[in-house]
């Protein structure tokens, strides 16, 4: 696990989403989402990095629980990233593209995403706003 | 000599045998009343249901006067008594702003023995009632926030998702397991099933089952089903499509299983305080057979008079005597 308040993000494919539109609700992927949140909670603070059962991810938490983010729903009161490029044959996760309550991120170059108080601030000027207080 | 011997031998074994057949009656009484009434080891529990229902878990139907909110719907039964609801829940309900909402939780959600902790959803925690900005406990969404049939939701906003009734404060932990997922079948705590669902525990299952029960009448667009094709299909998450929840007959079990809790009733009366409207499936338990189980008002009547237990067995006794 990696913490830090920003991460680049190499050219290609990302999804911004709630990890639970990403992990699918199968026996396969149950062991992989469990993981997920015991390995979060144990620094739900953090904007962290996981690699979990080979699967790659950005991960934090939202100010203020569940809600819609500028476009980004989440129901985990959590929000992720994740390469669509590099998972793409892993049957436990749905990438599908562009779909409604999430964000899907085309990256030309390379890009950095720094979170500021569960904020995130993509390089070209995306923002995800997560607390009110910043709105 | 041996004439007389031979009597005595002769009357002791007629008695004898009235003996035998004295004791082989007694032990088969005995037999018998253990087998009725004394519960076997391996025996699937009795579920503890409340005095307001019967030995199958329906709620008993109350009559209410006029001054009662729910009057209006005295002698309605399914589509009709869910149409009158649905005008009973909203003529008086002033919905909060979502934001608003999360100080409203730290009343609503008061425990009723430490009156400094909320009850958390599902795990049962007691949290600490003041709102941190979501350190401590998120605003949980019984009825998830991406099958409520909206694609925008802020803090200014009133809409379905700031509704008092279906938010409950709950540890980011469980808040992130149950996330967008129907409920499903489990027992003991709060946990993720095989199924794609989530089991939210025994001492919540009740609560979530009356609250879902609420969301569906009071909105339209809200549908409750049991087909786990549709519940596992996120496609139309955040539109009205998609605006479903179950598993609906999972909900019924666990309404007469969980009975209506003290907490409940407390908590119905604060947000009443403060959205203006109650959830009749607390009040009124009963409605939810009328609704969804397809039974008339007279077959959730109270009995006149109830037999007493001691008399009861005494009858099934008699009738088992006459069988015999």
């Amino acid at each position: 696990m990696d913490v830090m308040s920003s991460y680049t993000l190499k050219k290609g494919t990302y999804l911004v989403s709630d990890p639970a539109m990403i992990i699918k609700k199968t026996m396969d992927a149950r062991s992989l989402y469990e993981t997920l949140w015991e390995v979060f909670y144990q620094n739900p603070k953090e904007f962290q990095q996981l690699i979990i059962e080979n699967v790659q991810f950005l991960i934090t938490r939202t100010a203020e629980g569940d809600g819609i983010y500028n476009g980004v729903g989440t129901d985990s009161g959590t929000i992720m990233i994740i390469s669509v490029d590099d998972h793409i044959h892993d049957e436990r996760l749905n990438l599908d593209l562009d779909r409604r309550g999430m964000l899907t991120l085309r990256l030309d170059e390379e890009m950095t995403v720094e979170m500021k108080r569960y904020n995130l601030y993509f390089s070209n000027s995306i923002q995800i706003i997560t607390n009110s207080v910043d709105l | 000599m041996a004439k007389r011997t031979y009597r005595k031998r002769s009357t002791r074994g007629r008695r004898s045998v009235k003996q035998q057949i004295i004791s082989i009656l007694v032990l088969a009484v005995l037999a018998f009343l253990v087998y009725y009434f004394l519960p076997e080891e391996n025996e699937v529990p009795t579920p503890s249901y409340s005095t307001y229902q019967n030995e199958e878990g329906f709620y008993y139907y109350q009559s209410v006067g006029s001054e009662d909110y729910t009057y209006d719907a005295r002698n309605l039964i399914g589509e009709a008594l869910m149409s009158e609801l649905n005008t009973i829940t909203n003529a008086t309900k002033t919905l909060i702003t979502y934001g608003d909402a999360r100080y409203a939780l730290e009343t609503v959600d008061r425990d009723l023995t430490e009156a400094e902790k909320l009850w958390g959803a599902y795990t049962s925690t007691m949290i600490n009632a003041v709102w941190d900005a979501g350190d401590t406990w998120d605003r949980e969404h019984v009825w998830p926030n991406s099958r409520l049939g909206l694609d925008r939701i802020s803090n200014t906003q009133r809409s379905i998702a700031s509704d008092l009734h279906n938010l409950r404060a709950a540890t980011g932990s469980i808040n992130s397991s149950k996330s967008d997922r129907f409920f499903s079948s489990g027992s003991g705590e709060a946990t993720i099933t095989d199924d794609g669902g989530f089991y939210p525990g025994d001492d919540h299952r009740g609560d979530v089952a009356r609250i879902l029960f609420y969301m569906a009448t009071t909105y339209e667009e809200l549908v409750l089903t049991d087909d786990l094709e549709l519940l596992l299909d996120e496609t139309d998450h955040y539109t009205v499509e998609g605006a479903r929840m179950g598993q609906l007959s999972l909900l019924i079990e666990w309404h007469k299983l969980d009975p209506v809790s003290d907490f409940e009733k407390a908590r119905n009366e604060r947000i009443s305080e403060i959205q203006g409207n109650r959830n009749p499936f607390i009040d009124r338990p009963e409605f939810v057979h009328l609704i969804w189980e397809g039974k008339t008002i007279g077959d959730l009547e109270k009995p006149v008079a109830e037999t007493s237990i001691q008399t009861h067995m005494f009858y099934v006794l008699m009738e088992r005597r006459w069988m015999l």
